[in-house]
């Protein structure tokens, strides 16, 4: 299929016809209808839709946290079933940064950005060099001794960036990455962002309900009621 | 592997320095546990070595006949209660060969008075072939001779506590068992400690007169041999000869090795019954880990969904959390066992008893509180690395 489908080098992401449905109780809701998706190498593309849409669910495909009931996803050309290690492949190919930053409390933020690393099996001083290197490229230099509980909400999110870095992933999954912060803070957060897609083409796919956003994105994908528009 | 491993390490340390008091509290099931299991099977096994000590300083030339079948499957039975041996009996033991000397031994635990002094120890009821027998000499005085006179001979500290000097004590009176008799002689001060009594705080006295005086019977015989080396052919003879006497085994005798045995076997079961007990605690310990891991996983869940989001397996999710409870109970063992030798330092200070904290204690309450943890560690463990990544990143 893969070979009639005729997916190129520079196809990151390559979705045909993925449904989706959840069982709650008797019912059966689906969620995800028959999505067809395309990401190339160096994309920054802005996925948008209303809540319901079945955008979080997507996401949670593309980004191999699940898999799908039917379709085919294929990352990097290569067909993502249940039967694979999907905690390795999440290690290795996919980067995520959370409106809620979603880093883990009581550890420093070098210790963070490790985390990745440690279960990619990297040694411990060739890790802790690339995680202050990474967190100085993100403008964290002067706080890597820091707890994340320590840190403004656009440094976390600063941290957030370097760790989806660790591990030089395809693809990096932002689900509204300035949801949680001030418009200013917000705006720093999307050069970052932008800087690393034009500078090191970093491929990104954002999530985000903000047309400001989408706007500075090189294309945008809306789905609505479990379809691509 | 064993970077994960080491990693989790890491992070188990981090996790229970971060949540101190938690920590403590959650230990302390185990430290309890472990410090009581430590001091109990070292205060048996402190006992079990005293026991020991002393009779292998008896002499293996001694063989002890004692009434009743103690090796028969119920040691303890009515016969064997009230079995006797009888006078005929020593004899009859003095005619095997290899016997030296024979002589009956009557212990009873007594008061001993002098006028306004008076002590505890122990009457002993023997023949005077004691003197040859234990290998005791005399510091002034004599032995009394005949079975039936009344005079004693004492041991040196009573002479000393009682009379001030054992030149003193020689031809005085001396009450002991609510009878008085009269010092023939004192022994020489005994340092070695010798058989069961402590035969410096001992009053002897001939064996009839015991048998007149107190309310005594003969239950033990004690028989030094002329050759050691024979000591299991003269069990054997010495038991045939009486046998044919008695017409069944209401008897048994002894070697000292035998006696170590059964004293062994008693602190044997003493450890297993008080080890036991004690072990409850640390079930107990181990359901208090259990609970607080629990509640670790629970609210630690969102962790959980960010580690599994960034490529953690559900295995190292699983020993992450393994790792985190036996270290939690192997800290706690740790403590206990230094408890342990702390409760053993203060009970040699105060009781002048010295315990034994042997390598297998050690090995047993580490390994165990190892197994604790891991035992109690795997059910939350397998929870947490059985959460689904979607709805754990979901949970607030």
């Amino acid at each position: 299929m893969a070979s009639e489908l005729n997916i190129t080098k520079d196809d990151v992401i390559v979705a045909i016809g993925l449904e989706k449905s959840y069982t709650i109780g008797e019912e059966i809701y689906p969620i995800l209808k028959g999505v067809n998706l395309k990401v190339k190498r160096g994309e920054m593309l802005a996925l948008m839709g209303p809540s319901g849409s079945g955008k979080s669910t997507l996401l949670n495909i593309l980004g191999v946290l699940d898999t799908v009931d039917k379709g085919e996803y294929y990352l990097e050309g290569k067909l993502v079933t249940k039967d694979l290690d999907l905690a390795k492949i999440r290690n290795q190919k996919v980067g995520f940064i959370f409106q809620t930053f979603n880093l883990i409390p009581r550890i420093s933020i070098v210790e963070n950005v490790e985390v990745p690393m440690i279960y990619a099996g990297i040694p411990i001083k060739k890790r802790k060099k690339r995680a202050i290197m990474l967190l100085e490229k993100v403008g964290l230099g002067h706080r890597l001794k820091n707890q994340p509980n320590q840190l403004s909400g656009g440094e976390r999110q600063r941290v957030a960036i370097a760790r989806a870095l660790a591990n030089n992933p395809s693809i990096i999954f932002a689900d509204e990455p300035t949801g949680n912060l001030d418009s200013k803070t917000g705006d720093t957060i999307l050069n970052l962002l932008q800087n690393l897609n034009k500078n090191e083409g970093v491929t990104f796919v954002v999530v985000t309900h903000d047309e400001y956003i989408s706007k500075i994105c090189d294309r945008i994908v809306r789905i609505l009621d479990g379809k691509i528009e | 592997m064993i970077q994960i491993i080491i990693e989790d390490l890491r992070s188990a340390i981090q996790s229970i320095r971060s949540n101190k008091v938690r920590s403590f509290l959650t230990m302390l099931g185990v430290i309890i546990g472990v410090f009581s299991v430590v001091t109990l099977i070292s205060l048996v096994q402190g006992l079990d070595k005293q026991i020991r000590d002393q009779f292998s300083n008896i002499g293996s030339e001694l063989i002890f006949v004692v009434a009743g079948d103690i090796e028969s499957s119920n040691p303890f039975s009515e016969s064997s209660q009230f079995a006797r041996l009888k006078h005929t009996d020593i004899a009859i033991l003095q005619d095997v060969s290899n016997v030296k000397n024979v002589t009956p031994q009557y212990p009873l635990p007594v008061r001993i008075k002098n006028l306004d002094r008076e002590q505890n120890g122990m009457m002993l009821g023997m023949a005077s072939e004691f003197a040859d027998v234990f290998g005791l000499k005399m510091e002034s005085g004599e032995f009394y001779k005949l079975n039936n006179e009344e005079k004693v001979v004492i041991g040196f500290k009573v002479a000393n506590n009682l009379y001030g000097s054992p030149n003193r004590a020689l031809g005085k009176k001396i009450v002991a068992g609510g009878k008085t008799y009269l010092i023939k002689g004192v022994l020489k001060d005994n340092k070695s400690r010798q058989a069961r009594f402590e035969f410096n705080d001992a009053i002897f006295v001939p064996p009839l007169t015991m048998e007149r005086n107190h309310d005594v019977s003969l239950v033990e015989i004690i028989i030094k041999l002329k050759n050691p080396e024979l000591l299991q052919e003269s069990k054997r003879e010495l038991t045939l000869a009486l046998l044919k006497d008695h017409g069944e085994k209401d008897f048994s005798i002894l070697t000292n090795e035998d006696l170590g045995d059964i004293l062994g076997n008693i602190t044997g079961f003493l450890s297993i019954v008080l080890g036991g007990i004690t072990s409850i605690s640390l079930l107990v310990g181990g359901i208090g880990i259990m609970n607080i891991m629990l509640v670790n996983v629970t609210e630690r869940t969102k962790e959980i969904g960010i580690r599994k989001a960034l490529g953690a397996t559900n295995f190292s999710i699983l020993t992450q959390f393994m790792i985190e409870a036996v270290i939690v109970s192997l800290i706690g063992g740790a403590i206990g066992l230094l408890l342990g030798y702390a409760a053993g330092y203060v009970i040699k200070i105060v009781a002048d008893f010295q315990s034994n904290i042997s390598f297998t204690t050690i090995l047993l309450s580490l390994g165990f509180s190892t197994l604790v943890g891991v035992v109690f560690g795997i059910a939350p463990a397998y929870n947490a690395s059985k959460r689904d990544p979607v709805e754990a990143l979901r949970y607030e």
